[in-house]
């Protein structure tokens, strides 16, 4: 047979083809699939988290916050309910990644860290199941928050609310904000919107806090042991504090105020007094324990632009900070008065308000509560070990709160419960902004403390009006979750 | 079984190895894999339960009706080729059905008639006689279809720029160059049968006729056809299909490795000229070498192809479960790689397993056609168009080779690629039964 060597020569090269086919499936499928997959351009992957459906969202009280629903497609939509929640939930978008709470507790929510069971195995890696993610339950208290950016709704600024002593985080508002439902449709106009609603000026926003200064100065004064009953001469005089002259933010009765009374009428040059007084090395060192020019980093809030103009909520600062000022922390008369380069976050401010309403340590603030894997009926508590701040001593804490009470006027103190606070002016580039800090709290010195910002406002009364009123409502609102908790 | 011995032969005699029982017993056992198949599809797509119902049904039919006729009409007939072929094409047709479901009815109604042309090629007593006898009929035959293509060409999608190579006749539409593949092969058997003598006769002067017109003006000339195909109709996949099957049958008529060599040389100088005058071979060479910076760009159909193959796994994610849609027209060139991602490496390893089996069983006949040499060359050539067809196609999403655009055989979406595979299939089947008839 002439053929017969050809042929087996042609059968044994196609079948080392063959071979060679073989090898190379094996060498995509197995030995580099990983590295494969992990590719960026991978459509599997953006399906499969298309797919996903995340956790859902609760308040303390379980209230359905945000929640994933499956289209008729198989792909999950995220709903979220009450666009008083926005600024603080976040989002969660499969082009534009994760924010705020759905950043935070990303990893719980797309169930990453469930443990791999039989029934993982079989329903993601065998049927192909879309991945469920846990639910957690947030800190957060539905009705406070609505309170709050009911009364705000009509501003630019930001709120923090915080349960004393264990520093969870009631609510946190931010304002304006975004619609997460529709970011796909507006993520373009958000990004250049110049009232940059993805920025969180409650744990974000590097404000100037102007007279907010002289809750500290007053801790100062009463660590260092000065006489707050001791009568200042012309108590009422403008004080210049880099480009702008600082008055009393409300008209004294008389020339002569001892330093409580400045303190209540928001004077600054008894403060100025004071300062030179105790001295800048001294008010910078209480500053730095009450670690006020750092801001709180709250897990999830981090930054989404590059731009530091865009990072602040005060783009015109009366002064413009050095670099590397803040980090060496070497305060002037103007920082102390709080007109000059320091800023402080309304999140880092409540957590000194925090201190000072229960016995100088501030327990740091944390959201969540409990998580529930997707299958389980109960809530399993999350453990968190929240580290405590010492950021004054007990002593003056007691001071301060005393102090504070006699500053606010609440109306709606109802019986044993005690409320104090402060509001205060300042002032940044061509606006002036307010604040209110303040506290209540029931006989067993629990309750809560709220620290908001209003921009472009010089209405004291309003941030105090505000400010009780979500003292109230947070106080309202109960203590414990209202929600079965394994 | 005994054995007997006649002078220097030995004659084994008893119950041979492969019967029809065991025809019938392969085919239930594919009958099963697609049963199972369309069973897990009908759950993802219950929508679809009448469509799958209709694709198994008529799976069915072909498997019966094919077995009972190749038993009645062609005793002795090769056993292994029938379940092999209606495995692959159940699979394919399943396949087809999860990935393009409008299309799954239309394979299905291909397929029946393809197993039907099967039977009638593989019955016809006469069909070597007259792919032998007429051969330069076929060859005018398809060089007229050729040539009709290149006038009359259409694309079915009717996109702007695609390739034009189909005839369409009242909506329905065939790809001339399935037909051209067979004839071409029949024409060449044919021919070589006739001149492999020559070709393997020594010189006075110790030479073989290598370098003899006789043997370069067939190169030639299939050279010149593959580049008119390439020129013309852009269609890469079967221009270096017709020359490497032409290269093999001329290397396995003259015995001359040279062939092979000087044939290889030719590729090579075609590819690089091709590479620079025309735009879809430079884009499958460069996607060939180095996919990546381009994997959302044109890239795009070959890496998610590697992906399908990672994405899948040993095992697979099962039919209906990954995602190889993502491959543009998956289920035509890349349903290997939609194979790899449902059914995974096994999936794979047991397609290739199925065309070495074809191959094998393909060349095995040609090894039977004792002294015949025409039949030994259409054996050879038909199953090296199935071989060589499935290694390009395989070997290029899993970018082993530049990706060419074929079919693969059984497997893939397309009529006219089924109609001619079962055809080859017919008349393989055709010998396996003629194998057993002394020469004349």
């Amino acid at each position: 047979m002439p053929f017969t060597k050809e042929i087996n020569r042609l059968l044994v090269g196609l079948l080392v083809g063959l071979g060679l086919i073989v090898a190379s499936a094996l060498y995509h499928g197995t030995l580099i699939s990983d590295r494969l997959l992990e590719r960026e351009d991978n459509a599997r992957l953006f399906e499969q988290e298309a797919a996903l459906l995340r956790g859902s969202i609760y308040d303390r009280n379980g209230a359905l916050l945000v929640a994933s629903l499956q289209d008729e497609d198989g792909f999950a939509i995220r709903r979220y309910y009450y666009p008083e929640l926005n600024s603080a939930v976040g989002y969660a978008s499969l082009r534009y990644g994760v924010g705020g709470i759905e950043a935070a507790y990303n990893t719980i929510l797309r169930g990453d860290d469930l443990p791999y069971s039989l029934n993982t195995y079989l329903s993601r890696d065998v049927l192909h199941y879309p991945g469920e993610g846990a639910d957690v339950l947030l800190t957060l208290d539905l009705a406070t928050q609505r309170t709050l950016v009911r009364l705000m709704q009509d501003y630019q600024g930001a709120a923090v609310v915080l349960s004393v002593p264990e520093g969870e985080v009631l609510a946190l508002v931010s304002l304006p904000t975004f619609d997460p439902n529709t970011l796909e449709l507006s993520w373009n106009r958000l990004r250049r919107s110049q009232d940059n609603p993805f920025f969180n000026r409650a744990v974000q926003g590097k404000y100037q806090p102007g007279s907010l200064l002289y809750t500290p100065l007053m801790a100062a004064a009463i660590a260092n042991q000065v006489p707050l009953n001791t009568l200042y001469e012309d108590a009422t005089r403008a004080v210049a504090a880099g480009e702008v002259t600082l008055s009393c933010a409300e008209t004294p009765p008389s020339d002569q105020l001892t330093l409580a009374e400045a303190y209540f009428y928001g004077c600054p040059a008894p403060f100025a007094t004071l300062i030179e007084q105790l001295g800048l090395e001294e008010i910078s060192r209480v500053f730095r324990r009450m670690q006020l020019a750092e801001p709180y980093p709250l897990p999830g809030y981090t930054p989404l632009l590059q731009s530091d103009a865009l990072q602040t909520a005060t783009p015109n600062p009366t002064v413009t900070p050095a670099p590397g000022a803040t980090d060496a922390f070497t305060i002037t008369l103007e920082d102390a008065l709080g007109q000059g380069a320091l800023t402080v976050t309304p999140l880092r401010f409540a957590l000194l308000m925090l201190a000072l309403a229960s016995d100088g340590n501030a327990v740091a603030p944390h959201m969540l509560y409990a998580a529930r894997p997707p299958s389980a009926d109960a809530w399993s508590p999350v453990t968190s070990r929240a580290a405590t701040l010492p950021l004054t001593t007990a002593e003056t804490a007691h001071d301060m709160r005393d102090l504070l009470q006699t500053t606010v006027e609440a109306s709606t103190v109802r019986r044993g419960q005690s409320f104090g606070g402060a509001t205060a002016l300042a002032y940044s580039g061509n606006q002036t902004n307010v604040w209110f800090a303040g506290y209540g709290l029931s006989p067993l010195r629990e309750g809560v403390v709220v620290v908001l910002v209003v921009e472009d406002t010089d209405d004291l009364a309003l941030a105090e009006q505000i400010g009780l009123r979500a003292l109230t409502a947070a106080l309202a609102a109960g203590r414990e979750p209202n929600f079965p908790i394994d | 079984m005994s054995v007997t011995y006649q002078g220097t032969q030995t004659i084994v005699e008893g119950a041979p190895l492969l019967t029809s029982r065991t025809e019938a017993h392969l085919l239930w056992l594919a009958g099963g894999f697609v049963l199972v198949n369309f069973a897990a599809l009908t759950l993802i797509r219950p929508e679809n339960w009448l469509s799958h119902l209709l694709c198994v049904l008529i799976w069915v039919l072909s498997a019966v009706v094919s077995h009972r006729v190749l038993r009645l009409t062609l005793p002795g007939h090769d056993v292994l080729l029938l379940p092999v072929v209606l495995f692959l094409s159940g699979w394919g047709l399943a396949a087809i059905e999860r990935l393009a479901p409008r299309f799954g009815d239309r394979q299905a109604l291909w397929l029946a008639l393809s197993v039907m042309v099967m039977l009638a090629v593989a019955s016809f007593p006469r069909v070597l006689y007259w792919l032998r006898n007429y051969r330069y009929v076929w060859l005018v035959l398809g060089l007229g279809l050729l040539i009709s293509t290149i006038l009359l060409g259409r694309n079915p999608t009717g996109q702007i720029g695609a390739p034009q190579l189909w005839l369409g006749f009242g909506g329905l539409y065939f790809q001339p160059s399935e037909a051209l593949k067979v004839i071409l092969v029949a024409f060449l058997a044919s021919y070589l049968g006739e001149q492999y003598p020559a070709m393997r006769t020594a010189q006075p002067d110790g030479q073989r006729l290598a370098l003899s017109p006789r043997i370069y003006g067939p190169i030639l000339l299939m050279w010149g056809l593959s580049v008119v195909v390439l020129v013309w109709q852009r269609d890469l996949g079967t221009a270096i299909l017709f020359f490497m099957v032409f290269l093999i049958l001329l290397y396995v008529a003259s015995g001359n490795t040279l062939i092979l060599l000087s044939g290889a040389l030719l590729i090579t100088a075609a590819a690089f000229v091709a590479y620079r005058l025309f735009s879809v071979v430079q884009l499958r060479i460069d996607i060939w070498l180095n996919p990546w910076p381009e994997a959302e760009g044109r890239a795009f159909q070959l890496v998610q192809s590697l992906q399908a193959f990672a994405s899948g796994g040993i095992f697979g994610q099962g039919i209906g479960q990954g995602a190889p849609y993502y491959i543009p027209v998956v289920h035509s060139d890349f349903i290997f790689a939609a194979i790899a991602e449902e059914w995974g490496l096994l999936g794979c390893i047991v397609v290739v397993i199925c065309i070495a089996l074809l191959t094998m069983r393909g060349l095995r006949i040609a090894l039977l056609q004792q002294g015949r040499p025409f039949r030994t060359l259409l054996a050879v050539g038909l199953s090296s168009l199935i071989g060589i067809q499935s290694l390009m196609i395989m070997g290029g999403v899993l970018r082993v080779f530049p990706l060419t655009g074929v079919t693969l055989p059984f497997v893939s979406y397309g009529g006219s690629s089924l109609l001619m595979s079962f055809i080859i299939v017919g008349i393989l089947l055709r010998l396996s039964v003629e194998a057993q008839q002394p020469s004349i």
